[in-house]
């Protein structure tokens, strides 16, 4: 049993990395806040805790990015003011 | 981050999260807009649990991410009614819609020319608009 939630801490240490990697990358394509604000895009929390859990289960993303491409539409910059532009 | 609007809605940037009450968590959308004034979380001003419209817009590294598991938990957020996927490499807005059977709709708009109508906002949103600084390369 001890070895079962060792493995369970270890994937979700790792998972939390792999997540906070593409956060950071994504930050830098999109100039999000989050990444910098050290917070993660999915956050479950804890019942028997008042600290909150944060860790992101993003096992089933497509991976880091492949892409060299630099990003076209820049989300801060020129997405969001015409979203709400149109409001 | 909480942007003004001509009309009586709240549209919150990437800092702002919206909570998941059925599995007490929450997520960070890109963007997020409530119809008038957003209902705060017990977890305090930066967790919001209302949203009418969600806004993602697309990475490499997020996508799958994005249409998969990330909608799957929007879905659990009952006042959600639009949910939109914005590519950045081509003018291409996907757009999910709840009905009122429960069932979502999807419907793709691709091309400069196109205009997505938010229907639960009441607003228009040409895609020229949207991608009119980015220069797409010729196929």
């Amino acid at each position: 049993m001890l070895t079962l939630n060792f493995k369970f801490a270890q994937q979700r240490m790792t998972a939390l990395k792999v997540a906070l990697n593409q956060k950071t990358d994504e930050s830098h394509a999109f100039g999000s806040n989050a990444a910098t604000n050290g917070q993660a895009d999915y956050t479950i929390f804890s019942p028997n805790s008042p600290q909150k859990v944060e860790f992101v289960n993003k096992s089933q993303l497509s991976g880091p990015s492949t892409s060299h491409e630099p990003p076209k539409l820049n989300f801060s910059t020129e997405f969001l003011p015409t979203f709400v532009a149109h409001l | 981050m909480r942007l003004q609007t001509n009309r009586n809605y709240s549209v919150f940037g990437a800092d702002s999260n919206l909570e998941i009450e059925v599995e007490d968590a929450s997520v960070m959308p890109d963007v997020h807009v409530s119809c008038g004034e957003p209902e705060i979380s017990k977890r305090g001003t930066g967790f919001h649990t209302n949203a009418t419209v969600v806004v993602e817009v697309l990475s490499p590294s997020s996508v799958g991410y994005d249409r998969g598991d990330k909608f799957h938990r929007y879905m659990l957020v009952p006042s959600l009614m639009e949910y939109l996927l914005v590519d950045q490499y081509e003018p291409r807005v996907d757009v999910l819609c709840r009905q009122e059977t429960g069932f979502w709709s999807f419907q793709t708009y691709f091309g400069l020319d196109q205009v997505i109508h938010l229907s639960s906002l009441g607003v228009d949103l040409p895609l020229a608009a949207i991608y009119a600084k980015v220069k797409f390369e010729a196929k």
